[in-house]
């Protein structure tokens, strides 16, 4: 049957292909038409670029036109000689000069130059230019210009001739121009006659094609339609096979799911079983092991053997019992729990801890089946480490004393306990001198000490009382039930023992204490007004010198109030400029010259008026400010005993503060160069406190100030430590008897052996001595005696103002005290 | 030497817009004067719809103020030298520009009263030239000076027309746009 149809399609595709050359035949045909049509628009192109040419005759007329303009510029400048038409004369000399070149180029030159004749009129208005031209600088002669008129008409006739010769020509090329046109329009006219009837032959041959396509066409669906018809019945019996197939493939995969579910979530339990951080237990409903993980095995360090399935439970505890990893009453109480909870079939948590501290947690949970499961936990490290955190939170890292939390909280609780006649009592305790020791010795030996007082406070006090510490170098103590006296005994006793020197770190640090004594007196007292009036009662203990304690009494407050109003003016103090020093004499014993003086540092409050040194400079020292004032003082005194012409000398005060943190030396020397000043006039007055710490640091500064030249005077010498020892470590000019010895020297016959001891001693090392506070004349007779050399007190002179001081110092001033 | 003529034959022909100017000095100043004043001898002066001016109701340049707003150049074969030639000059554009021109079409007439109607749209289309110079050195008006308005001839076959060769006037010394 196909053999049958491949024969009869032979025919129809000779037929197409000798079509498809008849039609190749065809479209090189129109190739070639087009080519040749291109050829005819170039021709074309060129014919009309002909008919475009630039107008020869206009430009000749042009020429002529110029010429023509000359001479009537010529004309009118004959008649009316003058600068501006003598301008448009040249001008347009200018403009036909240039016409000259435009005639000799492109088509006009060639038109010119085809002809002998054509090319002499052009010779002749070259002829004419120049002969023009020559005459030009004679224009204003008479006659001249009608002469130059003349020479120029000389062209008319011939520039006209040469115009109509143009345009003649002009008219011929045009006609030429129209005559190629006309050729060319007849060309494109047979062309396309020609292409019309190929065209035509086109539309027969493709509707010849379409024909035999059409009915080939219509054989192949024949053809098609039979097998359709076959592959019908085929995918009929393919789509029931498959169908059969897709059923048994989807029962298959149900089957392998479940299988992987299964398995996965055995995996999954296993390890969830293994990996899980508590240990764990599952018992049947006849108290039987059914499972316990592995963490379980290594909390109670029992074999796996006791552990397997159907091992009863009681044998299970037994095992742990043996191994021990936690005491036997704590696992005896986790089986009693559990097994209570089984019997109520009730859920339960418990946390043991047995005799060494270990903590075991416990959870039980019961299933329902009358089974149960339980997890257990070591939790002691948690547990020790939640007791830690507490203790963390409630006390002072460094010292383990209860920090303030604690502290209010137990002073919060010994205030509800206030009734039946328990007194408890508050001590705030301040050190005296820490910042120093922190600032020249450094942080750790500033904490070493903290520690120390901490360890000797403790010491002190009962077991009932608490000691805290409430940051930096405050310190409280709390009474729980304390009597007046007991209370200052204590006080006294914790004074005496944390002013013993420490050793640290073999070093010898020296400190004080001063402490502040609230007692909860009423019944309403609270714990902050508590705390309140023990702080007031410290700024008392403080301000009275330090190293001792006050009691609480009502008319401190406003003390503290006043003080608390000082401390904010003071900070403005400097910078409003209201410190003033003062001079005090200082008098040669023997002589009655005035020797020195000692400036004195005085505060001009706007309101308070003259405050004395003893009412700011301890708060000036608490706050901070000592350093700047200091630094200031030493400045004013340097360049204020400049100015003084004479060899007296200026004592200033360091503040110890001052003397350990700042840098002194440097300060020193630069006070000295910017004034001026002889090193030999100035005299540094230092406390004992500068030399309590046994530091080489205050040697090294003290040696570096002697090598700049300065005098250094020991001050209030005979108060608080008073060690000879220093007479002997420190280089000292000079020694300043305190004045408390001074005054009572005629009534009291142990300080006249001080005094005496003292200036005798420094006479032996060379030293100067100074009695300070001489008031009478007695005293100051009796200084003298005692070997004092020199005298500073009211009967030789009070602090006066710098001024008064000036007057001082010049005619008279040796007779001053009447010495 | 023809040079200085030439000059000095601008310098008269200015005369008249100066007398204008002269008017001016009686009325109002216009209210549009923003463009400066030449310094050197007049040029180009250009009338018409334009909103800038420097005198009354034109604006006038010397050729120091035309080569400040730019030169531009390009060499072309033309019909009136043998060889190709050189031209620089301002663009026409650029001149239309300054003087705020709002017409279609500029006039351009020159010394000998030959004048052309260019329109405007050609400055853009073309890079039509005011030339100033031709093969380096300045046109004096016996070599078309002093200005000669020129196409890129040689850019597009349709320039080598008479149409834009009429256009191409020389010798012109002054604009009006309409």
């Amino acid at each position: 049957m196909l053999a049958k149809k491949g024969k009869a399609r032979a025919t129809p595709r000779r037929r197409l292909a000798i079509i498809r050359a008849l039609l190749v035949v065809l479209v090189a045909g129109f190739a070639t038409t087009s080519v040749y049509v291109s050829t005819l628009i170039v021709q074309r192109n060129e014919a009309l670029q002909q008919t475009s040419r630039y107008n020869t005759s206009f430009t000749i007329g042009q020429a002529a036109l110029e010429i023509a303009r000359l001479q009537t510029m010529l004309a009118s400048y004959a008649l009316r000689p003058g600068q501006m038409e003598e301008e448009q004369v040249r001008l347009w000399h200018d403009i036909v000069a240039g016409r000259i070149p435009v005639l000799e180029s492109g088509d006009v030159g060639e038109f010119i130059l085809a002809d002998p004749r054509r090319e002499a009129v052009l010779r002749d208005f070259k002829v004419v230019l120049r002969a023009s031209e020559a005459m030009l600088p004679q224009l204003s002669e008479p006659g001249v210009a009608m002469r130059m008129v003349q020479l120029w008409a000389r062209l008319n006739v011939p520039l006209t001739r040469l115009t109509s010769a143009a345009h003649g020509e002009g008219g011929n090329q045009v006609t030429g121009d129209l005559r190629e046109l006309s050729r060319l329009h007849w060309n494109f006219s047979y062309l396309l006659i020609g292409m019309i009837v190929a065209s035509f032959g086109l539309i027969v041959m493709l509707g010849w094609n379409n024909q035999l396509l059409s009915r080939a066409y219509a054989d192949v669906q024949k053809l098609l339609r039979d097998l359709r018809v076959a592959s019908s019945d085929l995918e009929d019996a393919h789509a029931r096979l498959g169908r059969a197939m897709l059923e048994s493939q989807s029962q298959n995969a149900v089957l392998r799911r479940r299988d992987i579910e299964l398995n996965t979530q055995n995996t999954r339990f296993d390890a969830a079983l293994t990996n899980m951080s508590q240990a764990l237990c599952m018992g049947d409903g006849d108290q039987r092991v059914i499972v316990c993980n592995s963490r379980f095995l290594a909390l109670f360090g029992v074999s796996r053997e006791v552990t397997e399935a159907n091992t009863p439970i009681e044998e299970l505890f037994r095992a742990m019992e043996e191994r021990g990893a936690f005491g036997i009453s704590a696992l005896r109480r986790v089986e009693e729990a559990q097994r209570q909870w089984v019997r109520e079939r009730g859920a339960g948590s418990l946390t043991v801890e047995d005799e060494n501290g270990r903590a075991l947690a416990l959870s039980h949970r019961p299933m329902p089946d009358g089974g149960w499961v339980a997890t257990y936990e070591d939790v002691t490290a948690q547990r020790s480490a939640e007791r830690r955190i507490r203790f963390l939170a409630l006390h002072d890292a460094l010292t383990s004393l209860p920090n303030r939390t604690l502290f209010r909280e137990a002073l919060e609780k010994a205030l509800t306990r206030q009734e039946a006649g328990i007194l408890p009592a508050l001590l705030c305790l301040d050190l005296d001198n820490f910042k120093i020791v922190n600032d020249t010795m450094g942080h750790p030996t500033g904490d070493a000490l903290l520690t120390a007082v901490a360890d000797r406070l403790s010491a002190c006090v009962r077991q009932d009382d608490i000691v805290a510490r409430l940051g930096g170098d405050e310190f409280a103590v709390l009474l729980a039930d304390a009597s007046l006296e007991d209370t200052l005994a204590l006080a006294r006793r914790i004074t005496e023992l944390l002013g013993r020197p420490y050793q640290i770190e073999g070093r010898h640090v020296v400190t004080g204490v001063s402490i502040g004594i609230a007692l909860a007196d009423r019944p309403d007292m609270t714990a902050d007004m508590l705390h309140q009036n023990a702080d007031m009662a410290l700024y008392r203990a403080k301000a009275a010198g330090r190293g001792t304690w006050r009691v609480f009494a009502a008319e401190m407050e406003a003390e503290v109030q006043a003080r608390l109003a000082i401390e904010l003016d003071l900070r403005e103090a400097m910078a409003r400029q209201e410190l003033e020093l003062f001079y005090q004499p200082q008098i040669d014993l023997k002589s009655g010259r005035l020797v020195g003086c000692e400036a004195l540092m005085r505060w001009r409050h706007p309101v308070r008026g003259l405050v004395p040194p003893n009412r700011f400079i301890p708060i000036a020292e608490d706050l901070g400010l000592i350093t700047a004032m200091g630094e200031w003082a030493l400045h004013r005194a340097c360049a204020d005993a400049a100015k003084w012409d004479t060899e007296v000398k200026v004592a200033v005060n360091l503040s110890p503060v001052q003397f350990m943190t700042g840098d002194v030396v440097p300060v020193v020397s630069d006070a000295l160069r910017q004034s001026g000043l002889s090193p030999s006039r100035l005299e540094l007055e230092i406390t004992e406190s500068v030399l309590l710490q046994d530091n080489q640091a205050t040697l090294t500064t003290l040696q570096a100030l002697r090598r700049l030249g300065v005098r250094i005077a020991l001050d209030d010498f005979g108060t608080g430590y008073s060690s000879l020892g220093y007479l002997r470590h420190y280089p000292f000019d000079k020694i300043k008897i305190d004045r408390s010895f001074v005054m009572e020297i005629g009534t009291r016959p142990d300080c006249a052996a001080i005094v005496d001891s003292i200036a005798s001693l420094a006479s032996r090392l060379g030293m100067i001595t100074t009695a300070e506070g001489v008031e009478t004349e007695e005293q100051m007779r009796l200084v003298k005696e005692a070997g004092c050399t020199e005298g500073q007190g009211y009967y030789f002179g009070q602090p006066l103002p710098l001024k008064e001081m000036t007057l001082l110092l010049y005619p008279g001033a040796s007779a001053v005290g009447g010495a | 030497m023809t040079k200085q003529l030439g000059r000095r034959a601008f310098h008269s022909l200015s005369l008249g817009v100066a007398m204008g100017m002269g008017g001016a000095l009686l009325r109002p100043a216009p209210a549009r004067a923003e463009l400066p004043k030449p310094k050197g001898d007049v040029i180009l002066s250009i009338t018409g719809r334009i909103t800038r001016t420097n005198a009354t109701d034109a604006a006038e340049f010397d050729r120091d103020m035309l080569e400040a707003m730019g030169m531009a150049s390009f060499t072309t074969k033309t019909p009136w030298y043998p060889n190709p030639v050189t031209f620089e000059g301002v663009p026409a554009r650029a001149v239309m520009e300054a003087v705020g021109a709002q017409g279609t079409t500029v006039t351009a007439v020159a010394l000998n009263d030959y004048s052309t109607e260019i329109p405007i749209a050609d400055f853009t289309r073309y890079n039509v030239l005011f030339a100033l110079k031709r093969d380096g050195s300045y046109m004096p008006v016996r070599d078309k000076g002093p200005i000669f308005v020129v196409y890129p001839y040689d850019t597009d076959p349709i320039l080598h027309s008479r149409s834009y060769y009429g256009r191409s006037a020389w010798q012109v010394t002054r604009l009006v746009i309409s």
